[in-house]
């Protein structure tokens, strides 16, 4: 386990606690900028250089833009999220209980592995060429899919947030 | 590969588009994107019934035409026909967008058809995703009606969540097996040591927490009376029928090709669930005094029996799932289209609506009946025949207390199904006027009743049918 992997990893962890922690939505959007670029050293320590790119450039660049220009547009006044404690008080014990059950598999999971059963890595593993013949080749049918399922995104945003003459048209 | 496999899904992938493009065109009829949607459907309907017995693995292996899938295409293009037939007059009457509403339906309806015939975890969870952003979409369509945008709002956040954890699950899998092939997974994990059961119990445990909430099992269950209740009427039919039973098709695959070792660790796990979830949802049934909210927690009723057929982890569980999913579809959709008929006259939201009906309409209330006694249980209908596979499946595998809870709660749902028809013939309604379908829902009524009568009287052809079909060739 390289340094790399342990500082990204450390970087990653801390970025998506600070997105759950932080009251303002905007203090939320720049610790999940520090997610990000977490995860992207985390890929690259994995020699995984292709996903690390495009880590950085779609879901730092574009993605975490579109976020920031929600925010501004939806919360011109700063006001700070509502904390929904009441409703869910009474539940706690139980999404502890759950939660606490799913972290203990998987730490033990990890605990009991055998670190040694790891594969050696093809040597055009995560580069562009090996991306774009499992994108478009092996896996072209799901790739097609997701057009679909973009599509049906976009046709439901439209319809549930467009404006459309409903009434005084008859 | 031939492409008259994957006929059935370039129809209805090009009837969305059209649809799509027609409802931009044709904005004032309504009528005619229905009469397209169903010529479209019956033509895939076609194919996949001509292609039943083929079995055959697509596109590297990640998809697997079989007839398992095939069945679950048969019965999601029913819903659809049946829906689609329905819904005209309502999609007319609340100004819904009509040509979203077809095309969306369609679509999710293909997630379905990719669920039902998925051998690898990506296109598992894309036809997932299919469906669940189009139903997201699909449960606010009422506009003007703010407990259609609750419902599609609360459907919203908790399916992002919960694809969160599906996809948790699907990548802990991933990283056990270094694959996402079904069949390779279970290679993999033939050959796993038991210091590596931890990982996959974890896997399998979000896997199952996932689907669990699409298909509204307790303790997963709590958007389900909300979003089923505001939901457009035919939406709800959509979502409690056609995206519950693909969600039950992909756990049936992923357990008994993927996971079947886990399948029979979980055997416990999986019957307390549907023990809990049937007796939750009937009980709770009982006490609702809206038609689609009783119908809501009798919906997370019946998938309490249907889980009772993977519980018991066998092929005649496999069989009986497939005969209920059938008969449930065809005895929900009657019961919504009633919905749907009342909802003409501005009627059928409270349970109360339906006083009287038998003097407005002799032969509804006598469907209504039919559909009802068939939903209990109740011999010759085919809700009786269904639950009787599970309860045989049950008990032939040793879990005689599970069969015997299936049978207790019939009785538990007597109540609150009993009291539709008790209102119907005992109490007075507000109106006595004469209660006249119009043609479609006639027609829809006939069918979805007839097929409740046809398959109860006569279930042996469709039992062989089913009980031919097997997950593992």
């Amino acid at each position: 386990m390289s340094v790399a992997l342990i500082v990204s990893g450390a970087l990653a962890i801390g970025g998506a606690l600070g997105v759950i922690l932080a009251r303002a939505p905007v203090h939320s959007v720049i610790a999940l900028i520090v997610n990000f670029l977490g995860l992207a050293g985390v890929y690259l320590s994995l020699q995984a250089e292709f996903l690390a790119v495009a880590q950085v450039i779609v879901y730092a660049g574009a993605v975490m833009i579109l976020f920031l220009f929600v925010i501004a547009l939806l919360t011109v006044k700063r006001e700070p999220m509502e904390r929904l404690t009441a409703r869910t008080a009474g539940r706690l014990p139980l999404n502890l209980l759950a939660a606490f059950a799913m972290a203990f598999l998987v730490v033990l999971a990890i605990v009991r592995s055998d670190p040694g059963g790891s594969v050696a890595v093809p040597s055009n593993f995560g580069t562009v060429r090996a991306m774009g013949e499992t994108l478009l080749v092996t896996h072209v049918f799901p790739f097609e899919i997701a057009a679909l399922v973009l599509l049906v995104a976009v046709v439901g945003v439209v319809v549930l947030v467009g404006r459309r003459p409903e009434k005084g048209r008859e | 590969m031939e492409f008259r496999l994957i006929a059935p899904e370039l129809i209805l992938a090009g009837l969305g588009l059209s649809l799509v493009t027609l409802g931009a065109v044709v904005k004032k009829n309504s009528r005619a994107l229905a009469v397209v949607g169903v010529v479209g459907s019956l033509a895939a309907l076609a194919v996949v019934l001509a292609n039943f017995g083929l079995t055959q693995d697509l596109f590297s292996n990640q998809l697997r035409h079989d007839a398992y899938a095939s069945f679950f295409k048969v019965v999601f293009l029913v819903i659809l026909i049946l829906l689609f037939t329905g819904s005209a007059q309502y999609v007319r009457d609340r100004r819904m967008p009509a040509g979203e509403f077809y095309a969306l339906t369609t679509l999710a309806t293909l997630g379905g058809f990719l669920m039902a015939g998925s051998l690898d975890l990506i296109t598992i969870f894309l036809g997932l995703e299919l469906l669940s952003i189009a139903s997201y979409a699909l449960a606010g369509l009422l506009k003007g009606d703010p407990r259609s945008q609750e419902a599609s709002i609360k459907f919203f956040l908790v399916g992002a969540l919960t694809t969160a954890v599906i996809l948790f699950g699907i990548s802990l899998l991933y990283g056990l097996a270094g694959t996402t092939s079904l069949t390779g997974i279970a290679a993999a994990v033939a050959g796993l040591s038991s210091a590596e059961f931890p990982l996959l119990a974890a896997a399998g445990l979000f896997l199952l927490a996932g689907l669990g909430v699409k298909i509204a099992a307790v303790p997963f269950h709590m958007w389900a009376p909300d979003t089923y209740d505001g939901a457009p009427t035919p939406v709800s039919a959509f979502l409690i029928t056609a995206s519950e039973a693909a969600a039950f098709a992909v756990l049936l695959r992923l357990f008994a090709v993927a996971l079947p070792s886990l399948a029979e660790r979980w055997q416990l796990i999986l019957g307390l669930m549907a023990l809990v979830t049937m007796t939750y949802g009937n009980v709770t049934a009982i006490l609702q005094t809206r038609t689609k909210r009783m119908l809501a927690y009798s919906a997370i009723a019946q998938a309490g029996y249907v889980l009772v057929g993977l519980a018991v982890a066998s092929p005649s569980g496999v069989s009986a799932v497939l005969y209920y999913v059938l008969v449930y579809a065809l005895m929900t959709v009657g019961a919504f289209t009633v919905v749907l008929l009342l909802a003409g006259e501005s009627l059928g939201e409270e349970i109360a609506d339906f006083n009287g009906l038998s003097r407005r309409s002799p032969l509804v209330a006598l469907m209504v009946t039919i559909l009802m006694l068939s939903l209990i249980g109740i011999p010759p209908t085919a809700g009786f025949f269904g639950k009787l596979l599970l309860y045989r499946a049950a008990v032939d595998s040793g879990m005689v207390w599970l069969g015997l809870a299936t049978v207790l709660n019939g009785v538990v749902s007597v109540p609150y199904y009993y009291r539709i028809v008790r209102n119907m013939y005992l109490e007075q309604g507000t109106t006595t006027a004469a209660l006249t379908p119009t043609v479609p829902i006639a027609i829809v009524l006939i069918l979805a009743v007839g097929g409740t009568l046809l398959l109860g009287i006569v279930p042996e052809p469709l039992a062989r049918v089913v009980a031919a079909i097997s997950l593992t060739p």
